[in-house]
């Protein structure tokens, strides 16, 4: 079953600035899919055409093989969080809670099993300890893992994820990839990122996004990844750090020495 | 303060201070988790396009001034969703535009114009009977909205995106925040004037803010403090006889210097979350 299909997308902002165009591409189910891309090459742009937040110029979305709308409530998502008030009032477990908000019925108190189902997914990212604390008191790794709760408290098949690790340190991110790690065995996921250190921690698939999509089915950077991206060869003038990540992990496929 | 109790004004004045205090705890907190004090201040500001309308046609003031009000709110609510990006500056006009509207109506009005000072600085004491009845049922109707879509408030307020994700309605409930918030702010006119009811909106849950748990305890927090600053402004008002809009204000600005200090010494100067 394919879990995602775009068939022909294209978006442009007022018909004017072409943001993304051309996008074909399948997401079969377990996949564990990582989109690269420079800034401003439409990655979010991408997502937010997945998730609905955003509406294409052109060609549709499918998710599960179906219209994408009725099928949203599977799909478990977690946005770039730069936009949320850090003092606002509201404990860990209740973040976790609206993850619900939609699936049951309508209350307007939180219902036990609610409660107790918030209490399961936030014992499965480490944190139950901490429900009752303020969500503004935790550590931005500990938040991103808040989140991630939330988005499993729908149940999803689909977890998708806008740049989760962008303010985190280097400890509490190879923390957050063993827990997608592990989740990845029962849900299919999706993740913007511009960490290419994540590759190695059991990504399936990579995707670099710069107007075009280019989807490679195989945890490795491909040389026309690196010229959409950056604009250079591996050959060339690539970026030391990327080089350096790889050389362990083959991150780097070895047919471009060939060259 | 007991004395001035058998004065019928005064025990007006005092039921419409109470009356109100839900009003402001309720919106205010809305007001500021949402971080919209600039779109509410404009509104307020806005309304008074809707005073000089009613002056100029002879209408009733309290539902001219609401109708101008809510129609204004919906080009912002407008404005807010369509140009995000100019949002702040087209309010700026609103605002301007709106009270430019209503002096340049109230000058054209001919005859004896009544005090225009009292809805810009409040006129509390001078509250008629039945506009108590209408803060009381403005009152009813937000917490009843509150009760039926607290969960979805509280949602969109946190994480607008997940939210819509989720299925949350959240462009009408936005709008509905929008006109709640006109509405209050009309009511309040009378209780200190348009000029300051974005500071008794705003005090009482900045105050209540670090200490709050949930959303819904911060608004019980901010209506039991905008009780507090509006009976000690009303007996600051009566002892010193001064303007009671303006004594209220006061309170409730001493009341967040004292929060202000308080946080400080709590923390020892780090990490004050009141500011």
């Amino acid at each position: 079953m394919s879990v995602l299909e775009f068939r022909n997308i294209g978006f442009s902002y007022n018909r004017e600035r072409t943001v993304l165009k051309d996008i074909n591409l399948r997401v079969e189910q377990g996949d564990y899919l990582i989109v690269l891309g420079p800034n401003g090459g439409g990655k979010s742009t991408f997502l937010k055409l997945l998730v609905g937040l955003l509406k294409p110029t052109k060609g549709q979305v499918f998710l599960f093989d179906q219209d994408k709308k009725s099928q949203l409530k599977r799909v478990g998502y977690l946005p770039q969080h730069t936009n949320v008030n850090p003092h606002f009032p509201i404990s860990v477990q209740d973040v976790v809670v609206m993850g619900r908000l939609r699936n049951g019925g309508q209350y307007w108190f939180t219902r036990k099993q609610d409660r107790a189902h918030a209490c399961e997914m936030l014992d499965s990212v480490g944190l139950v300890d901490f429900r009752d604390r303020r969500i503004g008191d935790l550590s931005g790794g500990q938040r991103q893992r808040v989140l991630i709760a939330r988005a499993l408290m729908t149940d999803p098949e689909l977890l998708v994820l806008d740049e989760p690790t962008a303010s985190i340190d280097a400890a509490a991110k190879s923390a957050f990839y063993e827990l997608l790690e592990k989740l990845n065995q029962s849900v299919t996921i999706i993740m913007v990122s511009h960490d290419l250190s994540i590759i190695p921690s059991g990504v399936k698939s990579v995707a670099c996004v710069n107007q075009t999509l280019h989807y490679h089915n195989a945890p490795q950077i491909t040389e026309e990844m690196l010229i959409m991206t950056y604009g250079c060869t591996s050959t060339g003038n690539c970026p030391v750090e990327l080089v350096a990540h790889g050389v362990p992990h083959r991150v780097l496929s070895p047919h471009h020495k060939d060259h | 303060m007991l004395e001035a109790l058998e004065f019928e004004f005064f025990q007006h004045a005092m039921i419409a201070g109470v009356l109100s205090a839900v009003l402001c705890g309720i919106i205010g907190v809305l007001v500021v988790v949402n971080r919209i004090v600039f779109i509410s201040a404009g509104t307020a500001h806005a309304a008074y396009g809707g005073i000089g309308l009613a002056f100029y046609l002879g209408w009733p003031i309290l539902w001219t001034t609401m109708g101008f009000s809510m129609v204004a709110t919906v080009i912002m609510a407008w404005v807010i969703r369509h140009r995000k990006h100019r949002a702040d500056s087209i309010i700026g006009v609103l605002w301007a535009g709106g009270m430019a509207l209503g002096i340049i109506l109230t000058d054209l009005t001919p005859g004896y114009h009544p005090d225009l000072m009292s809805y810009l600085f409040g006129s509390i004491l001078a509250i008629p009977v039945e506009e108590l009845y209408y803060i009381l049922g403005m009152d009813i109707f937000v917490t009843f909205i509150m009760l039926f879509y607290y969960r979805e408030f509280v949602s969109f307020s946190y994480d607008e995106e997940f939210s819509r994700v989720r299925g949350v309605p959240v462009d009408w409930l936005y709008l509905l925040l929008l006109l709640m918030i006109s509405l209050s702010v009309v009511l309040l006119i009378r209780v200190v004037g348009l000029i300051m009811i974005i500071a008794l909106l705003t005090i009482p849950p900045l105050i209540v803010e670090p200490y709050a748990k949930s959303m819904g305890r911060m608004m019980l927090g901010a209506t039991g403090l905008s009780v507090i600053f509006a009976i000690g402004g009303l007996w600051l008002s009566y002892s010193l006889d001064i303007s009671a809009g303006a004594s209220i204000i006061a309170v409730a600005v001493a009341g967040y210097g004292i929060s202000f200090l308080m946080q400080i010494m709590r923390r020892g100067g780090k990490n004050v979350s009141v500011l």
